[in-house]
């Protein structure tokens, strides 16, 4: 036994690497530093989601602040308004915000498209206001599926509370009369949510998925959205060590995570291989 | 009549007279004078005790009275003997006095025993003083171009210079004005010199219109000036006339054959240098006949690129090859080891010769390279051998410690390396780097010579340096140079068992390590071959493999650096899978993602290293960086890291409780099996962190984001929740030795298992409806306690019970309406007073029955 052990066990090591390098694509796997780092990551995120727990915002309190916001941000909007794109976001988002796992801000929200902006973005304030960019509606125009995911994911910022963590402190010490100590407190939360920001936008994704389920489309149509918003496939092939440890420790100046990452987590929940 | 004082005084005076005289004296021996006889009446003091001796104007040193040739340095004797002065008063007479350690350049400066002020004095200032009039002439003669005919210009220069040698020569004489004498006659010869390249070369002053005429004269006035200068035995002198010789003619016509020219003019300086055993005339010759190359790579540089051939090029350079070869050639004469390979002119020899070497190897590799374009690896080879040779030869024939010796191999390594690194081909370019390594340390080996063997070390250790620069650039590439690495681990493995076969006598101590050093370069090419051709995961499976088929090997060899290269890579094995990214991780084999595969593989190889034991103890004992102990040990905990971190990539929030509970559970029976403490300690070190991820992870953890809870899952849920409760029938097992760690992995599984079942609560639950299960929950576990006598599962209930009060008062009546709130406080009530009856009958039944088997 003591001889035939190691034998076996080389050979299952030899069949099992000998299956994954046949399996697996040149550039699906790859080192990364971000693998141990989202870990931690992923842990400041929750710390920061127990000071919900202690600092509470009810829906209605955070709702007042994102019409707030609405008011500022339509205010300083220009050029041709165009209702019908309005009408398309409210076509495709309104069934999202309708499912069961809508649940902060649910049937409650607004999509709003700020004409006159440039780039190729979509954002959401607390309350429950998801806005998107002409120039992202003008490319997503032809994939309802995918503007589905790209609203799904802003909804999913609200829900998350990832909006609502960003104001709470500051708030906080407004209601108390202490608006210095709340902006002090706010600019440090800004620079701890610089380290972890990428966990909150995979999140965003991940609920953006379930959303498309349970309001019974195609989650391939996160994959789709990556491609329209023309994030790289893989930056990983070379494999260079350097690269990866740039890549960990650069990550902190970083609001998303990087393609590459995007796409395989993405490929996972809708369990499809890379092409 | 002068009185009595003034007598004093008088008598002072003659005494001091009669110093002076005696000092006068002692110059007067110093410069091979006869003393002149003291006046008569005058008492004179003798003179110290000089003995006459003839001092060597090279090296100092002191020889016989009667001898031609200076005992140290060869160099022939001038002038009449000179007297070894008393120690006092002058202390640069001891100095030179004193034999010098010869051959030291430093020594030489020390020699020199001046004061700063001294060398400012005597030295720099008539230096200084010197090329200022040499400008001043030369000014002269540019005022004068504008008013006076080139004869006229030619001759008083030449006249000028002519004076300043006469000067010098006079001034020699007239000590202590000969200190500055060498500076006046090498000032002469130097505007004889430039009055002689300038007859020809400056219209203003032309009156030689033939270049090898001028060529000829420009000898001829090196001659003089070389001949004065070794005549006169001043180092200096004699490095400033050959310098400027050099210089001079390196600026001179080019319409004459300068190559050859200065190839002639090597050859007789090297055979003035061997003749007259001053090998610091080769040092300045080397220099300036290897700048005289400058020109002519200019020129060549020019040639059309259609007229660019092989033939062409060596035409070129044959000077060059011809200058390096007779250079290379030198230390192997008789004649010239007799006379220069002595311990004082070693040092000069050693950099004349090492100076060839380097500066013919970069100036062939560098005219090479920008003639054809790049310096292709055939060209680079055929240069190579052209150092290499030599080497080879010195090494075999020439005794040890010999720079040059070193020198020319490695620089041909370096050259060779050049070309290699040109080499298209990625797999042709390792394995030959990894050749010329190998060939590089074999040769140092055979002739145990350590001048072939660092270079190549060296080179070897290059090899990773020169895979990462080739594989970065594509995978095909990366594939390639992988393939090589391995053949250059076989080789490396190779070395390492049969090192110093043919090597004799003792091992000096850095080459000690040297046969495990190749142990090192086989594995380390092999370990990073494979990270070339296999993916991440594949990659850290056969590390583990490596480390176990390592520690097998180790004790089939007896080698213990193997088994400590093996126990690394287990535990790289380890780490490497923190920063494996494995994409989209879809399972590859049935429900197993690639991730769990590889896992499963590393875990299981640690766990077959530290269960089964494949290493005797004892064979490891000769590894001194860590013992198999802390091996094991550390191998242990990254073997639970790897687990649980592959869990907690692979499982959501709430389904990574159970597992990570019943692996602490699995690892407490283990330990408990095998009562091995650690483990226990391990088991519950992952029971409380379960815990403590339960409440970060899982209850913090939005919805949103869970899986669905599938009856499957939940029933793995509790059902692994509640087998941890199994835990209490083997930490409280009497029959075994329990150790305080049974006692708190008792604690510990008990707390987890009601936390787990009050997260999952409170996750599917709110409002009082979750007050109301979690009150259920402590009452079971109090029950529960009670009758199994587990004061591990009371408290916690109690704890849980305590709990849900606060949440009742403080949340749940704010929060719901009337008839809810008395419906909440009623039931908790009677559950609270339940719970106290319950307390009062186990009183009693204790006070009848033994104590609790718990507390």
């Amino acid at each position: 036994m003591k001889k035939i052990l190691p034998i076996a066990l080389l050979s299952a090591f030899t069949a099992a690497a000998f299956l994954l390098a046949r399996q697996q694509r040149i550039d699906e796997t790859r080192e990364s530093l971000l693998v141990a780092l989202r870990v931690v990551q992923q842990h400041e995120k929750q710390l920061d989601r127990a000071a919900s727990k202690v600092l509470p915002l009810t829906p209605e309190e955070e709702r007042a602040i994102g019409v707030e916001f609405d008011s500022r941000l339509t205010a300083g909007a220009g050029g041709p308004d165009r209702p019908q794109d309005e009408g398309l976001l409210r076509e495709i988002g309104r069934p999202l915000a309708r499912t069961s796992l809508v649940t902060r801000f649910p049937d409650a929200y607004e999509f709003r498209v700020l004409h006159g902006r440039p780039g190729n973005n979509a954002f959401a304030v607390p309350g429950g206001f998801v806005y998107v960019l002409p120039g992202l509606l003008d490319r997503f125009r032809t994939a309802p599926a995918a503007l589905a995911f790209v609203l799904g994911h802003e909804i999913g910022h609200v829900e998350l509370g990832h909006c609502s963590d960003g104001i709470r402190t500051r708030e906080w010490f407004r209601k108390a009369g202490l608006s210095y100590v709340g902006d002090a407190a706010g600019l440090l939360r800004v620079l701890a949510q610089l380290h972890f920001s990428e966990v909150q936008e995979i999140e965003a994704d991940e609920f953006a998925v379930k959303l498309l389920k349970a309001a019974r489309q195609d989650p391939a149509a996160a994959l789709q959205a990556m491609d329209l918003l023309e994030l790289p496939q893989d930056a990983g092939a070379r494999r260079d060590p350097a690269d990866a440890a740039w890549e960990g420790l650069s990550d902190y100046w970083r609001t998303h995570p990087r393609g590459w990452e995007r796409r395989s987590r993405l490929q996972r929940l809708v369990g499809r291989r890379p092409r | 009549m002068p009185d009595h004082s003034e007598n004093e005084l008088l008598a002072a005076l003659e005494g001091l007279k009669a110093e002076v005289r005696a000092l006068r004296s002692e110059v007067d021996a110093l410069k091979g004078r006869t003393p002149a006889p003291a006046p008569k009446g005058l008492a004179a003091k003798p003179a110290p005790v000089a003995k006459l001796q003839r001092l060597c104007h090279s090296c100092n040193a002191p020889n016989e009275p009667d001898a031609a040739h200076c005992d140290q340095c060869g160099s022939p004797l001038q002038g009449g003997p000179k007297a070894e002065a008393a120690p006092k008063p002058a202390s640069r007479l001891k100095a030179l006095n004193e034999p010098l350690a010869a051959g030291k350049l430093s020594d030489w400066f020390k020699s020199l025993d001046l004061s700063t002020e001294q060398f400012i004095g005597e030295r720099l200032l008539q230096y200084v003083g010197i090329t200022i009039l040499a400008i001043g002439i030369a000014f002269f003669l540019v005022w004068r171009a504008a008013h006076t005919g080139p004869y006229e210009k030619v001759f008083t220069a030449a006249g000028a210079g002519a004076v300043l040698v006469a000067l010098g020569e006079w001034l020699k004489r007239r000590p202590p004005y000969d200190k500055v004498s060498h500076g006046v006659i090498g000032g002469g010869w130097a505007i004889l010199y430039l009055t002689a390249f300038a007859s020809h070369h400056f219209d203003a002053t032309r009156v030689v219109t033939s270049p090898t005429f001028e060529l000829a004269l420009l000898f001829a006035v090196a001659v003089g000036m070389i001949g004065h200068a070794l005549r006169l035995g001043s180092r200096a002198l004699r490095l400033f006339s050959f310098g400027l010789t050099y210089f001079v003619l390196l600026v001179a016509s080019e319409g004459v054959a300068m190559p050859q020219v200065f190839l002639i003019l090597l050859v007789a300086s090297t055979l003035v240098a061997v003749e007259t055993g001053h090998a610091d005339i080769l040092v300045v010759s080397v220099l300036g006949f290897y700048a005289n190359f400058g020109p002519v790579w200019h020129r060549m540089l020019a040639t059309p690129e259609a007229q660019r051939s092989l033939a062409h090029f060596l035409g070129q350079t044959s000077s060059l090859i011809g200058g390096y070869a007779f250079l290379a050639l030198l230390p192997l004469l008789p004649r010239v080891k007799q006379r220069l390979l002595k311990p004082d002119t070693q040092l000069a020899l050693d950099a004349a010769l090492s100076l060839n070497a380097v500066v013919f190897g970069v100036m062939a590799a560098a005219m090479g390279g920008t003639y054809f374009r790049s310096l292709s690896f055939k060209r680079a080879l055929a240069l190579s051998l052209l150092l290499d040779i030599p080497g080879l030869v010195y090494a075999l024939v020439l005794p040890r410690g010999l720079t040059f010796a070193a020198a020319a191999p490695m620089t041909g390594l370096v050259i060779l390396a050049v070309g290699i690194f040109n080499l298209p081909a990625p797999m042709t370019k390792m394995l030959v780097w990894m050749a010329a390594a190998a060939a590089w340390t074999w040769v140092g080996l055979l002739l145990d010579h350590k001048s072939w063997r660092i270079p190549g070390l060296l080179m070897a250790m290059l090899t990773f340096g020169l895979y990462a620069s080739v594989a970065g650039a594509s995978h095909a590439q990366r594939h390639s140079a992988s393939v090589s690495l391995f053949y250059f681990s076989a080789a490396s493995y190779l070395a390492s068992r049969w090192y110093r076969l043919w090597l004799k006598g003792p091992v000096p101590d850095w080459e000690k390590p040297a046969m495990e050093y190749w142990l090192y370069v086989g594995s380390a090419s092999l370990v990073l071959g494979l990270w070339g051709v296999l993916d991440p995961a594949p990659f850290a499976i056969s590390l583990i493999a490596l480390a176990v088929a390592g520690e097998h090997l180790a004790v089939f060899f007896g080698r213990p650096h193997l088994w400590g290269q093996a126990s690394f890579l287990a535990a790289a094995a380890g780490f490497y899978t923190f920063i494996v990214d494995f994409g989209a991780n879809l399972p590859a084999a049935g429900p197993l993602t690639p991730r769990m595969l590889t896992c499963g593989c590393v875990v299981s190889g640690m766990a077959y290293l530290y269960y089964g034991d494949p290493v005797p103890k004892d064979s490891t004992r000769a590894w001194k960086a860590w013992s198999i102990e802390t091996h094991r040990a550390w191998l242990s905990w990254i073997m639970l890291a790897v687990a649980a971190f592959a869990v907690y990539h692979e499982f959501d929030s709430r389904m990574r409780l159970p597992v990570w509970a019943g692996m602490a559970f699995l690892l407490y029976l283990l330990g408990a099996s095998r009562d091995e403490d650690g483990l226990k300690k391990q088991a519950v070190l992952v029971a409380g962190a379960t815990g403590v991820e339960g409440v970060l992870s899982y209850l913090l953890q939005p919805r949103g984001l869970l899986a669905e809870p599938t009856p499957v899952n939940t029933a793995v849920y509790w059902g692994s929740s509640l087998a941890l409760l199994l835990n209490l029938s083997f930490s409280k097992d009497q029959r075994r030795k329990l150790t305080e760690t049974d006692h708190q992995a008792s604690w510990a599984f008990c707390c987890l298992c009601m936390a787990m079942l009050a997260l999952y609560l409170a996750k599917e639950l709110q409002s009082y409806h979750l007050t109301l299960a979690l009150s259920f929950e402590g009452i079971v576990a109090l029950l529960l306690g009670m009758a199994l006598g587990y004061a591990e599962l009371r408290y916690p209930a109690l704890l849980l019970l305590g709990l849900c009060v606060f949440k009742a008062m403080v949340y749940d009546s704010s929060m719901l309406p009337l008839p809810q709130r008395v419906a909440t406080m009623v039931v908790l009530g009677l559950l609270l007073l339940g719970a106290s009856m319950l307390y009062v009958r186990m009183g009693k039944r204790d006070e009848k029955d033994p104590p609790d088997r718990a507390s």
